[in-house]
């Protein structure tokens, strides 16, 4: 292995793994944050339901 | 505000892939060394990884000290961040060394204090990311990760002492010319901008899961209410 080659290539997997790890980690966050932000919509959308669920009719209105 | 933070975030990103496209181009241009040749520019990467392991090592004793101190959470999950980085820069230092030993030496290792001290701090901080992948419970984890982090970096000053005290086949002197200087100091910011944006990511994605499990609600598991930690 020339060197050239090897300094080249151990920039490259070098910079890579720390690149590489860095991505990693942001896309897990992302993830994170869209999994929350779900759980957020679905918990609102349970307690809307149940407030439309409690409204009962009062009774009837006559008109005469 | 999060439209500031998500333009802060890419800001920090832009700056860190410039300087390091800066610092490319410029170890490019800087002269080839007179005695190593074109394996000498790897010094532009393996300094900079070296400085930055020790720095965060750093860290995650500080954090630790802040844990045993106060047990706020945070300064755990601050540790375990850090210590990510410290491996992640340690195995590069390592993989570019053992690169350039193989092209200067002749041999892929050599059983020199300076670098069995070395890979002994990189396996300290792998045992210590390993550990707390094992532990289940927040509280032990964080106790026994604070006081193995505060022991874990006695292996820099004993590192730094090994440079001053020990002969070496290892070089002490970087045998730079000052028109390598600017290539250097460019990769030194570089790679301290994208390891402290690593270790900041890290840290969020830590606090990020901690929330969830804290929203958790709390479950009755062996006859005591479980709840996520404080």
């Amino acid at each position: 292995m020339s060197d050239a080659l090897a300094t080249i290539t151990a920039f490259s997997v070098g910079l890579g793994m720390m690149f590489g790890y860095t991505i990693w980690v942001a896309i897990e966050l992302r993830y994170e944050h869209a999994r929350q932000r779900a759980a957020q919509l679905a918990s609102r959308a349970s307690e809307r339901d149940a407030v439309a669920t409690e409204i009962k009719p009062r009774g009837t209105v006559r008109v005469s | 505000m999060d439209r500031w933070r998500e333009w802060g975030v890419y800001s920090y990103w832009g700056l860190t892939l410039l300087t390091l496209c800066v610092g490319v181009a410029l170890a490019l241009r800087a002269p080839v060394h007179e005695v190593m040749g074109p394996i000498q520019k790897l010094l532009y990467l393996h300094l900079p990884v070296a400085v930055n392991t020790f720095l965060f090592a750093i860290v995650v004793f500080v954090a630790s000290v802040g844990y045993l101190g106060g047990r706020r959470q945070v300064w755990d999950d601050l540790a375990h961040a850090a210590a990510t980085v410290t491996v992640l820069n340690g195995t590069v230092l390592l993989l570019t060394g053992v690169v350039w030993a193989k092209v200067a030496w002749g041999h892929w290792w050599m059983w020199s204090p300076r670098l069995c001290i070395s890979l002994i701090l990189w396996l300290l901080y792998s045992v210590y990311l390993a550990s707390r992948a094992r532990m289940r419970s927040p509280h032990h984890r964080a106790v026994f990760c604070s006081i193995y982090g505060v022991v874990a970096f006695l292996d820099v000053p004993l590192l730094y002492l090994t440079v001053k005290l020990l002969p070496d086949i290892h070089p002490t002197e970087s045998g730079l010319t000052p028109s390598m200087y600017p290539a250097l100091w460019t990769w030194f910011a570089g790679i301290t901008l994208l390891s402290v944006g690593t270790m900041v990511t890290r840290f969020v994605l830590g606090r990020s899961s901690l929330r969830r499990w804290e929203e958790l609600p709390a479950r009755t598991v062996g006859g005591t209410a479980s709840g996520g930690p404080r």
